[in-house]
C-alpha cells in the first residue's frame, strides 16, 4: 500500500506545510484518512496528499549549509545599529543639529519587528 | 447565476474578509486589477535590481560587494516568484518580460533614475526599500491569497535588505564630513522621486484596487506610514529632508508636505525617466544573450525523460 504525505494550511495564506503521513490504496482514501487522522479538531482550512513517490526531497543539508562567511544574507549579520546610530546622532548634534521639531509621539510603523530588533540591539 | 449575481456576491465575500485562490471564480474586472498590479511589482523586483548591481563592483568593501550581490539575488528572486503568481492569472511569463522589455509594461517610477554616488545607493537600501516595506506590509491583508503567500517571504527578505540599507546610512552619518554630505545629497536627489513613489493623493472610492481589497490603504495613509518612521530617524541622524512644507501636525495628527511635480511623475512611468531607456536595453540585452540557457532548459535529457 502507498504511503502520503499530508500537508495542510492553518488560513488561507499559509504555505502548505508538513503535518504527517498515512497509508492508503488510492487518492480518495488518502484524502478521507488524512482529513480523518489530521483534520478532525479545526487544525486547518485545507489539505493535501502527495504519493511518497512523487515527493523529491533533496536530502543534503551539507549542501544548504554557508561554505564560506555568508552572515551578510542574515539579520544577525548587521549588529551593533543601536551603537552606531548613537555615535551618529552625537556627530550631528556636535555639529549643531537641533532636533526639536514636532514628530509622532506614537511611532505608527506598521513594522513591529523592527522596532523589536532595535530594542534588542540597545 | 447571472454574471452580475456572481459578481456581487464575490464583492461581498471579498468585504467580509474572504480570500481568493488562482482556481476560484472571479469577475474580469477583478482578474485583470490582479494581473496588471501583480506583473508591475514583478517587473520593479527585476528592474529595481539593476540600479544597486550597478554598484557591485563599486561598492567600497568586500563584504558590502557581497552584501549588494546577495540582495540583487533577493530581488531577481522576488521578479521570479510574482511572474510565477501573475501567471496563473492568465497572461505567460514570457509575454510578461516581452511586455516588459518592449516598454509596453509600466515599473516603479524609482528604478528609472541614476545611481551616481555610493550615497545613493544608501538610499535606496534605508528609504527606498523602507517605502516598499510600507506598501507591502500593508498588502498582506489583502484578498488575494497567493500573492499574500509570497509577500510574507518577500518581506522578511526586504526586512533583511532594509537593515542592511540602515546600516549603510548609519556608517555614513556616523562618518567623515563629506560621507555626511554624500548621503545628505542623495537625500535630496532622491526625495521627489520618493514622495511620488507613493502616487498621488486619490479618491477611494474611485480606487479600483481598494475596491476589490487588492490594496487596504491609500496612498496618503501610506506615506504617512513612512513619514512616521523615516522622518524621524533622518532628523535624529542630523540629515535634513529637503522639503520646507514638511511638518508633523500634532493636532492633526498627520504631517503636511509639499505635493510634487506630478506629470513628472506620469511621465517617467510612461517610460521618459532619465535611465528609463539605458535600463531596458539593458534588460532586452540580458534577456537575448541568455537565450541559450532557456533553450538548453526546454530540451534538458531528464526533462524529456520524465
Amino acid at each position: 500500500m502507498d504511503r502520503w504525505e499530508v500537508f495542510g494550511k492553518r488560513t488561507l495564506d499559509d504555505p502548505w506545510t508538513s503535518v504527517g503521513a498515512v497509508h492508503a490504496p488510492d487518492r480518495e482514501m488518502a484524502l478521507l484518512l488524512a482529513k480523518e487522522s489530521f483534520f478532525r479538531h479545526g487544525e486547518g482550512v485545507d489539505f493535501a496528499v502527495v504519493r511518497l513517490d512523487d515527493l523529491h526531497v533533496f536530502g543534503r543539508s551539507d549542501l544548504l549549509a554557508f561554505a564560506t562567511d555568508k552572515t551578510y544574507r542574515l539579520q544577525a549579520g548587521y549588529t551593533g545599529m543601536g551603537d552606531k546610530r548613537r555615535r551618529a546622532t552625537a556627530k550631528a548634534q556636535a555639529a549643531g543639529a537641533v532636533i526639536d521639531r514636532p514628530r509622532p509621539a506614537d511611532k505608527r510603523v506598521l513594522n513591529t519587528s523592527h522596532r523589536r530588533r532595535e530594542a534588542a540591539d540597545d | 447565476m447571472s454574471y452580475e449575481t456572481r459578481t456581487a456576491e464575490f464583492k461581498a465575500a471579498i468585504d467580509a474578509g474572504g480570500m481568493v485562490e488562482a482556481g476560484d471564480w472571479m469577475p474580469d474586472e477583478y482578474r485583470q486589477a490582479a494581473l496588471r498590479f501583480i506583473e508591475m511589482h514583478a517587473n520593479s523586483e527585476i528592474m529595481g535590481a539593476l540600479p544597486e548591481r550597478e554598484w557591485i563592483a563599486r561598492a567600497p568593501s568586500l563584504r558590502r560587494k557581497l552584501s549588494l550581490t546577495a540582495k540583487v539575488q533577493d530581488e531577481v528572486g522576488h521578479g521570479h516568484m510574482l511572474y510565477r503568481v501573475a501567471e496563473d492569472l492568465g497572461k505567460s511569463r514570457d509575454a510578461m518580460i516581452a511586455d516588459l522589455i518592449a516598454g509596453k509594461t509600466k515599473f516603479h517610477n524609482v528604478f528609472h533614475y541614476p545611481t551616481v554616488t555610493w550615497g545613493d545607493v544608501a538610499v535606496i537600501g534605508f528609504l527606498i526599500d523602507g517605502a516598499a516595506l510600507v506598501t507591502q506590509k500593508a498588502l498582506l491583508e489583502c484578498s488575494y491569497a497567493p500573492y499574500v503567500r509570497v509577500l510574507k517571504r518577500i518581506c522578511a527578505e526586504e526586512s533583511l535588505h532594509q537593515r542592511h540599507g540602515e546600516d549603510v546610512v548609519l556608517e555614513l552619518c556616523a562618518g567623515s564630513d563629506a560621507q555626511r554630505q554624500m548621503f545628505q545629497d542623495a537625500v535630496n536627489r532622491w526625495w521627489e522621486p520618493i514622495m511620488q513613489f507613493f502616487g498621488p493623493p486619490s479618491k477611494p472610492e474611485r480606487d479600483v484596487l481598494l475596491h476589490w481589497r487588492l490594496k487596504t490603504r491609500t496612498n496618503e495613509q501610506l506615506r504617512q506610514r513612512f513619514f512616521d518612521t523615516y522622518v524621524p530617524k533622518l532628523w535624529d541622524l542630523g540629515i535634513s529632508v529637503p522639503d520646507p512644507a514638511l511638518a508633523y501636525d500634532e493636532a492633526a495628527g498627520e504631517w503636511t508636505w509639499t505635493q510634487p511635480n506630478w506629470d513628472t511623475f506620469w511621465q517617467v512611468v510612461k517610460g521618459n525617466g532619465p535611465m528609463t531607456e539605458t535600463r531596458l536595453a539593458w534588460r532586452r540585452w540580458m534577456h537575448e544573450a541568455h537565450g541559450w540557457v532557456r533553450e538548453a532548459m526546454a530540451e534538458s535529457p531528464a526533462r524529456s525523460a520524465a
